[in-house]
């Protein structure tokens, strides 16, 4: 799928708005990753949400910002207090002092407990969040894995090793060919400058067509759809990649 | 302030802050909740919910990756999305009804009914009412494309092409520019 048809595949406004099933949005948001023009629409798309928002504006009741004031000083606050001074009490008044360290002092125990357990329970929400933000994570790798697994048992899965030309010939890269999917893996590259990336090109009738541009340290990952690719190479180009290869840059080259 | 100060100047916890943020984006924020939950009172619980989010994930806003409002409005959003979804939210409907939307559902009626605020009624009108639809099942009601699809008898494909129109009204209405 070439930008324009992604762009007007609504595909950008359901990553914007989280329409999109969790393994579309990986895929998806992967080749946006690094494309200015795309990046630059999905950015225009949330600025139009966030102008959506600010047409919606109603101003909110008074009591709310005090409200929620006060409950973050409320959480600022140590919950160590110190106890009340009480020992002169006890001299002063018998029984009633007592009973009134009592009192006191069970308050102070259930609000140091109620504040205690209010602490433990953020700590556990924080807790939480970092696990659902693990999980996440996994269950993208295990996406990622689960697809580099079929690929491998597909029959009609082409490998190709891409070797390292004269330039650079400690490089390779392996390019999984899957009826016109295109997937890397496995890449020993040189290490690049900030602007610039590397960016994989098939060769189709004799002629470099783009297939995405990419970063050393990402690893498996789902390149732009090309159809009857004869060849594969990857050349350094500058960051946000170019409309040609720039030939003498190419690292790698591999025939299907 | 500048955005960069603000950002840490909150990530330093100063309440300041927090009160200076609230007063630049409460408002739109608040709007955006209400015409989510249509209730008042859930509305107050879901914008105090969300600047507490705010406020204790600071440290996870990652610049790179859009406005702090972008980020600010996210976080509200799904929150809302959340509030309309919980069990609270679907007794209240049956307790407080007057507090409340009721979804009627017929295309005609649907851009009238949606909401009667005043910037929100001009860009409505600027949609086709099919378009208002999708707006409404995707935004304000929290649909997935598939649901979407569902709902109104129409190829996913279908209904992310239009979803893309839909928005090219609105970035154009929103002044937006294509550049």
């Amino acid at each position: 799928m070439d930008r324009e048809e992604f762009i007007a595949s609504g595909n950008l406004e359901g990553l914007a708005l989280d329409l999109l099933p969790k393994e579309e949005q990986v895929f998806l948001l992967k080749q946006v990753k690094g494309d200015q023009i795309l990046e630059n629409e999905a950015f225009k798309i949330e600025e139009t949400l966030d102008a959506l928002s600010h047409t919606l504006t109603v101003t909110p009741p008074p009591s709310l910002k005090s409200k929620l004031m006060g409950q973050i000083v409320n959480e600022q606050e140590r919950p160590e207090r110190k106890e009340p001074k009480m020992i002169h009490w006890k001299f002063i008044s018998g029984i009633a002092a007592s009973i009134a360290l009592f009192a006191i002092g069970s308050s102070v125990f259930l609000w140091s407990q109620f504040r205690s357990t209010r602490l433990e329970r953020n700590e556990l929400l924080a807790e939480k969040q970092q696990l659902a933000e693990n999980l996440s994570q996994t269950n993208q790798n295990l996406d990622s894995r689960q697809t580099q697994l079929a690929l491998y048992h597909n029959s009609k899965t082409q490998i190709i090793d891409l070797k390292g030309t004269e330039k650079s010939p400690g490089s390779s890269l392996r390019v999984f060919y899957l009826e016109g999917q295109v997937f890397l893996d496995l890449a020993a590259l040189p290490a690049l400058s900030e602007d610039q990336q590397f960016q994989l090109w098939a060769i189709v009738d004799g002629k470099p067509v783009d297939a995405g541009i990419f970063n050393r340290e990402e690893g498996f990952q789902m390149m732009k759809e090309i159809q009857g690719a004869k060849a594969f190479a990857v050349t350094v180009e500058p960051r946000g990649g170019s409309t040609s290869p720039s030939l003498e840059a190419m690292v790698v080259l591999g025939e299907v | 302030m500048e955005e960069i100060a603000l950002v840490d100047c909150l990530k330093r916890k100063e309440p300041n802050c927090l009160s200076l943020l609230y007063d630049n984006y409460g408002g739109a924020l608040y709007g955006t909740v209400l015409s989510i939950v249509k209730s008042e009172r859930l509305a107050e619980e879901v914008l105090q919910d969300a600047f507490m989010k705010i406020w204790n994930n600071i440290n996870t806003y990652n610049p790179e990756k859009g406005k702090l409002f972008t980020w600010m409005r996210r976080i509200t959003h799904n929150l809302s999305l959340d509030k309309l979804r919980s069990r609270e939210y679907q007794n209240s409907l049956k307790t407080d009804s007057s507090d409340h939307f009721v979804y009627v559902q017929n295309d005609n009626i649907l851009v009238e009914e949606f909401y009667d605020h005043l910037g929100l009624e001009n860009i409505m009108k600027s949609l086709s009412s099919e378009q208002a639809q999708l707006l409404d099942l995707a935004y304000f009601k929290g649909f997935t494309m598939k649901e979407i699809g569902e709902e109104l008898k129409m190829p996913i494909g279908s209904v992310k092409t239009k979803m893309r129109q839909t928005f090219k009204v609105l970035r154009s209405q929103m002044g937006i520019g294509n550049g």
